[in-house]
């Protein structure tokens, strides 16, 4: 049954601008709908225009971020200046007050901020206006308004309208244990207003629930979906603060279907950080309200909603089976004890026949599935003295993004019962416990557990 | 086995003592710092045309151990380094266990005193094993 401002159960993230190759040509078809953040429509409006309205062609709806000006504003700042980031500064010009006054003398925004309705509800009209207009407005106002419609006039590109996103979401602000109570009645009054602003703008509206994972297992849980569930959105975007699926705890898994399962009850959901645990409890029916699941390209399974940066970037190979990103060496030793190299035929069956793979193996799986994981050694500053480093050279990191798209693609296209899933699920797990560990394997286990319900 | 142990204050210091000493020899050529797949093995070396790692480490030899076991993916055989010390029945049966070797420090010319011979690695990865050989052939024509 369609949902509405839900293109498709297949929603990518759009991240940098480094990501839009491998989101339009022949990833095109491989995902139904766009989710774009705020701060890159602020910092980019014109790209982003030609990617939805000519290059990827694709129903799209943007996240007004509008938590991140609750957080502390060194958040906001960039590394490099300290000032705060241009994309942000657009952001919070265009959202106005209550946010603009605090977060411009580099203070935090607190819920007492919304108290007065007048200031809250042109705050969400301005937030809603964002998403609705900045990229149509992109498109009107730029020179290159005469050629969007002599394309559209000949049919060669999607109209005007398109530029429209196909849901505004409401603005929201994080709710963790200590804080949340103080915040949902902002979240609630928020999206209260937004939702009849929505019906003069003609455009559904959904609202985002953003929780810790303490949350869930909190009192303050109850509250929270009956506060929402009595708002009856077009849908609700959930975002569970850090939970990787691959990495949570029974518990926790089961403590996250049930807040689907609940709010469930008044909309339909959208898990807006997801991995293959969400998509299977979509296929496989045993959650009827969870309607899509988002991710981003490798690295958006999981999101922690304070960004946490750094690190080594190391290039990962997502094993299908396993439904998880391992690094080179783990993946290796996978392949090898599921007899993957012992030639291309068993590779392609017992490993992966995405189109990557199908080009990259060739004569000798062994060698060819170097390509991977070829790296450049740099000598860095380490905690002792200067050490070498391996970063995944761009051809590495562009075989595991395109291998990726394509495994995700398969794997919302699948449809499977319960059974066959959490079967699948045991028979690798205890054929790679070994090589990979326990803690390796053992998000096989969890998820069989709480598929089966 | 020596009595008297080497004592060093720090890894480095222990890496350096076995490089100022491999350094004399001829029929060696090794890498410091070399990078195996995400990791870097302290010592890569070549000798006799087989390639050896050697983690050092003062006192975690379980956290050795297992990076240890990742060079055994780029390497014939993986060492573990440390100052000489008291070997427990633990260490024994891990190491025997996981096919890495145990050398302790010795102030002789070759700086290593075989506690624990290295089994000859069953995991190698082709491309992994060839990388590391180029990166330690680069580095004996940089110097």
């Amino acid at each position: 049954m369609p949902i509405e401002g839900i293109a498709g159960p297949h929603i990518v993230r759009y991240g940098t601008a480094a990501d839009q190759k491998f989101l339009t040509g022949e990833f095109t078809d491989t995902y139904d709908q766009l989710v774009i953040n705020a701060n890159m429509v602020a910092h980019m409006p014109s790209a982003l225009a030609t990617l939805i309205s000519q290059k990827a062609n694709k129903p799209f709806f943007i996240d007004p971020q509008t938590h991140a000006f609750q957080h502390a504003s060194t958040h906001l700042a960039s590394a490099k200046t300290g000032e705060i980031r241009r994309s942000i500064r657009r952001l919070v010009e265009a959202y106005g007050d209550p946010i603009q006054g605090p977060v411009l003398k580099g203070e935090s925004v607190l819920p007492s901020d919304f108290s007065e309705k007048v200031s809250r509800d042109g705050f969400c009209d301005r937030v809603l206006a964002f998403q609705e207009s900045t990229l149509k407005s992109e498109v009107e106002e730029s020179s290159d308004a005469k050629y969007y419609q002599f394309l559209e006039e000949e049919g060669l590109a999607a109209s005007f309208g398109m530029m429209r996103p196909s849901l505004l979401v409401a603005p929201y602000f994080y709710l963790d244990e200590r804080t949340g109570a103080a915040w949902l009645p902002v979240n609630i009054a928020c999206g209260e207003y937004s939702l009849r602003a929505g019906k003069e703008r003609n455009l559904p509206i959904a609202l985002q629930v953003v929780v810790s994972q303490d949350v869930l297992r909190s009192g303050l849980l109850k509250p929270i979906v009956d506060a929402y569930s009595a708002l009856r959105p077009a849908a609700f975007l959930v975002w569970v603060d850090g939970l990787a699926e691959d990495e949570g705890s029974e518990e926790l898994l089961q403590a996250q279907v049930r807040l689907f399962e609940q709010l469930g009850g008044a909309a339909p959901v959208v898990n807006l950080y997801g991995g293959y645990f969400s998509v299977a409890l979509m296929h496989t029916k045993r959650l009827d309200s969870l309607v899509a699941v988002t991710h981003s390209l490798e690295y958006g399974e999981s999101r922690s909603v304070v960004p946490v940066g750094g690190g080594v970037p190391v290039a990962k190979f997502y094993l299908p089976k396993l439904h998880s990103r391992l690094v080179i060496r783990d993946a290796v030793r996978a392949i090898k004890v599921l007899g993957g190299f012992a030639s291309r035929e068993n590779y392609l069956n017992t490993i992966c026949q995405c189109a990557e793979c199908e080009q990259i193996i060739q004569q000798n799986p062994e060698t060819d599935f170097g390509a991977y994981g070829v790296t450049n050694a740099k000598v860095v500053r380490g905690r002792r003295g200067m050490v070498t480093r391996e970063y995944p050279t761009t051809e590495t990191k562009e075989h595991c993004v395109r291998h990726y798209m394509w495994v995700k693609h398969q794997e919302y296209q699948e449809t499977a019962d319960i059974g066959a899933t959490c079967l699948a699920l045991s028979d690798i797990g205890t054929k790679l416990q070994r090589v990979l560990g326990d803690s390796g394997v053992a998000h096989c286990g969890v998820w069989a557990t709480v598929l089966g319900g | 086995m020596s009595a008297t142990w080497v004592k060093f204050d720090s890894e480095r210091e222990l890496a350096d003592a076995v490089i100022s000493r491999l350094m004399l020899t001829v029929d060696v050529m090794f890498s410091r710092e070399a990078p195996v797949l995400g990791r870097s093995a302290d010592v890569a070396m070549c000798r006799a045309n087989e390639l050896h790692t050697i983690e050092f480490k003062l006192h975690d030899w379980r956290q050795a151990l297992r990076q240890a076991i990742d060079h055994q993916m780029a390497a014939d055989f993986a060492y573990v380094c440390m100052p000489g010390r008291r070997v427990t029945d633990a260490m024994r049966e891990a190491f025997a266990e996981t096919g890495v070797g145990l050398l302790f420090f010795a102030e002789a010319e070759w700086p290593f005193e075989t506690v624990f011979e290295a089994a000859r690695s069953t995991g190698t990865w082709c491309v992994a094993y060839e990388r590391l050989k180029a990166h330690i052939q680069r580095e004996r024509h940089a110097d």
